[in-house]
């Protein structure tokens, strides 16, 4: 009840106007319905990570999930740092929820497109995610853009971008944004070699990472085995 | 063959050898006396090029060893006071290594009947660290020798050598000169062992020249030394160099 | 006749039992070290990852993996390699001062130049025969006990990950360049070497400016780091590890046969040359000029 208090003082102080002609509910469930066409699927893609203090080569993956909230991202060869809250690229996660409220926010342009936002807060305390922001595009029942805010690993904004597999509801592209802790390493533990690039001076503290997900080929609902997600 | 000509050495004020000139004819056993600190080695060191003289020249072979000393060392063989070898090779590897660095190919049969003439062959290919001090002194020789040199310059040559070591020692000069025309300078402070084998003897104290004799010279100015209480012909030397050396 | 004093000094320096407790030595510490990591190596590799363990999956299996075994080893014994190289290039004029071969050796007809050069360049063979054995046990013996994959660097401020196709030539690079660092400590002891008439005092005194200028080099204070470490030779000796440190896009992403800053590297490595020639061209001047007396 003091959640769904402090939504409405929030709703209301920020002058937000609530869309009566959308009803976010029939809309969330909508998206649901296309995203459940898929129990599982084996995507191949390729993972650019861009974060400040990490230099990572492109990397070749293959992205595995399994309904209703099972995703792993495995190198096909090399090594790559996955950020641990990628696992909300399955929209799953957020549209699986079962007891939540779910507000609709007005809309907001994503990539050209008018979206609608809708704010979903879960109910349930014990809910890894905190707070979700969907950008739906109403039209093709798609998210072009969430944000999720999650206990264990701060918030995430994800970037959809979709193509031949639109109508599975899976996006070809995906662009994920997260907080970054600080990389250091105590001095003199590694005793670095000076080159003069560690003079220039680094921003301080938390900053953005960004991981972009390209996906080359779905492989939908041909089964994908536990083992994987061990 | 070799002609010093007023060689000189200085450490800081302390002078070492001081004005020396002498010749070795070629074919001659020149002994080199003088008490201890009176100049021998610094003297053989310039020599061989190890100390630069602070005055002088040396002349081996009609060049000067400061312009020539290349071609002049190719043609010595030494040992330089103790000689300390390398305790982890054996005496062949020894030969090799020095003929090596004479600029000459390793010959193993050379080599062997090298060994044998200074009586090492039976352990030729032990290593250095077993060797008595003798046996060390033997193959200080046979490196020495090992690049056929015109000239040997041996700095106490029979250090350590047992009584029959000396003997074979000085046979071995004694025939390096007769048999194979060598030249051969040698320090000793055995004066007995320098009189059996020199032909001349040069004796220096406190770095100077103090005398540079035949033995028949010598032998005939020490009887006018009225030497005769002395019962051996072998203690002439001896009583000649503590004459001049004690003055 | 150089090649042949060559020869000799070389035939000397390996059938001395001595040489050979510096390849026992690395033999020994390498396989340590690959055992340690392979019991221990998840550990090892948390103690670096542990600040982003919240944030990213760290795929520590495939960290551990033969090059990145490589990359630890060499941190942690090449510093320590000094002290080996010195124990024999220290050894060159003192050793045989001591022992009494050195006036043997200068009464050959050879020149003291040539001798010395000799001395330099069987050290500097010596130099490269270890870290040739070095890449045997901590490379070749790496690969083989824990595979190939991805090389990741960890660097105080960031973490570098290089794809393995990227990888090879950025050791034989990296060995190179230790050998052109080490080849300067040899010829810093060479150097030491002629001002002695025990092998001892090189020896010890090689390792001594070598710790000394490195703890002038960690203390990371300005009075050092605007003055002294710019030139110590010990900051450029860690060279060997620029060619870990990879270029990246604006956006993020490495490129493959890339160095961060090259030119620091040229630097370091002009610097490193420039010492061993004035350490040897000094050495040269005075063994040249010196009264061997021992």
């Amino acid at each position: 009840m003091l959640r769904l208090f402090w939504i409405c003082v929030l709703l209301l102080g920020s002058g937000w106007k609530v869309n009566a002609a959308i009803d976010p509910a029939t809309l969330l469930a909508g998206v649901k319905k296309k995203y459940d066409l898929v129990r599982d699927y084996t995507a191949s893609a390729q993972l650019k990570t861009n974060v400040l203090f990490i230099k990572a080569p492109l990397s070749q993956v293959t992205v595995y999930y399994k309904r209703p909230d099972q995703l792993k991202i495995k190198n096909q060869k090399g090594i790559s740092f996955v950020p641990k809250g990628t696992v909300n690229i399955n929209l799953n996660n957020v549209l699986g929820l079962r007891n939540f409220e779910a507000i609709a926010a007005g809309t907001y342009q994503v990539d050209g497109v008018t979206c609608e936002i809708i704010k979903i807060f879960p109910l349930n305390d014990e809910e890894d995610i905190t707070r979700a922001t969907l950008y739906v595009d109403p039209t093709r029942l798609l998210v072009l853009k969430s944000i999720i805010s999650t206990r264990e690993s701060g918030t995430y904004q994800i970037a959809m971008q979709y193509g031949a597999y639109a109508s599975w509801g899976l996006p070809d592209r995906v662009l994920v944004e997260f907080n970054t802790r600080e990389f250091k390493l105590p001095k003199g533990t590694t005793l670095d070699y000076d080159n003069g690039s560690s003079k220039v001076d680094a921003p301080k503290g938390p900053q953005k990472g960004k991981v972009e997900i390209l996906y080359r080929t779905y492989t939908i609902n041909q089964g994908v085995a536990d083992a994987i997600f061990r | 063959m070799l002609s010093v000509r007023g060689l000189t050495k200085r450490f800081g004020e302390f002078t070492a050898v001081d004005d020396l000139s002498f010749n070795v004819e070629q074919g001659q056993v020149y002994g080199f006396l003088g008490q201890n600190g009176a100049g021998k080695s610094t003297t053989i060191r310039m020599l061989l090029s190890l100390i630069r003289p602070t005055a002088g020249e040396i002349n081996f072979f009609g060049q000067s060893l400061f312009t020539h000393r290349k071609e002049i060392l190719s043609q010595i063989g030494a040992i330089v006071e103790k000689p300390d070898l390398y305790k982890y090779l054996s005496a062949m590897e020894h030969l090799n290594l020095f003929a090596r660095f004479g600029g000459h190919r390793p010959d193993p049969k050379k080599h062997v009947l090298l060994l044998e003439k200074v009586g090492l062959a039976q352990r030729a290919n032990s290593r250095v660290g077993t060797y008595s001090q003798g046996m060390r002194q033997r193959l200080a020789l046979a490196c020495a020798l090992v690049n056929d040199p015109s000239l040997l310059i041996l700095d106490e040559p029979t250090n350590g050598l047992d009584p029959q070591g000396i003997a074979d020692m000085r046979q071995l000069i004694r025939s390096l000169c007769k048999e194979q025309g060598k030249t051969v300078l040698v320090s000793s402070h055995l004066l007995s062992e320098i009189e059996m084998i020199a032909d001349r003897v040069l004796i220096i104290h406190k770095g100077k020249k103090v005398a540079e004799e035949s033995m028949d010279s010598l032998t005939e100015k020490a009887s006018q030394l009225k030497l005769q209480a002395l019962p051996e012909k072998r203690y002439v030397l001896e009583a000649y160099f503590l004459s001049l050396t004690s003055q | 006749m150089f090649g042949a004093i060559l020869y000799t000094e070389l035939f000397k320096i390996f059938r001395r039992p001595r040489t050979y407790i510096s390849f026992g030595a690395i033999a020994v510490i390498v396989l340590l070290v690959q055992f340690a990591l392979r019991v221990n190596g998840t550990e090892f590799i948390r103690f670096f990852t542990d600040s982003q363990a919240d944030t990213f999956e760290i795929p520590e299996s495939q960290i551990l993996n033969g090059y990145f075994v490589c990359v630890a080893i060499l941190h942690l014994i090449l510093i320590h390699v000094p002290l080996l190289v010195a124990l024999i290039a220290g050894d060159m004029i003192a050793g045989e001062a001591q022992t009494g071969t050195l006036r043997m050796l200068a009464a050959q007809p050879a020149s003291r130049t040539t001798l010395l050069l000799a001395k330099f360049s069987a050290s500097t063979i010596y130099v490269i025969l270890l870290l040739l054995w070095m890449a045997l046990f901590a490379l070749g013996g790496s690969l083989l006990l824990f595979g190939q994959e991805d090389l990741v660097v960890f660097r105080e401020t960031d973490l570098h990950i290089i794809s393995q196709q990227d990888v090879l030539w950025r050791f034989i690079a990296a060995f190179i360049y230790a050998a052109l660092a080490l080849t300067m400590i040899a010829a810093l002891a060479l150097l030491l070497s002629v001002f002695a008439e025990n092998a001892l005092g090189p020896i010890v005194a090689t390792v001594c400016i070598v710790i000394v200028f490195t703890i002038l080099q960690q203390l990371k204070v300005p009075v050092f780091e605007q003055t002294i470490n710019p030139w110590s030779f010990t900051t450029h000796m860690l060279g060997w590890k620029g060619f870990f440190y990879v270029e990246k896009t604006s956006e993020g992403v490495t490129i493959n046969g890339s160095v961060e800053n090259p030119m620091a590297l040229v630097r370091s490595g002009a610097i490193l040359i420039g010492y061993t020639f004035l350490f040897v061209l000094v050495a040269e001047r005075v063994y040249r000029k010196k009264d061997i007396l021992c």
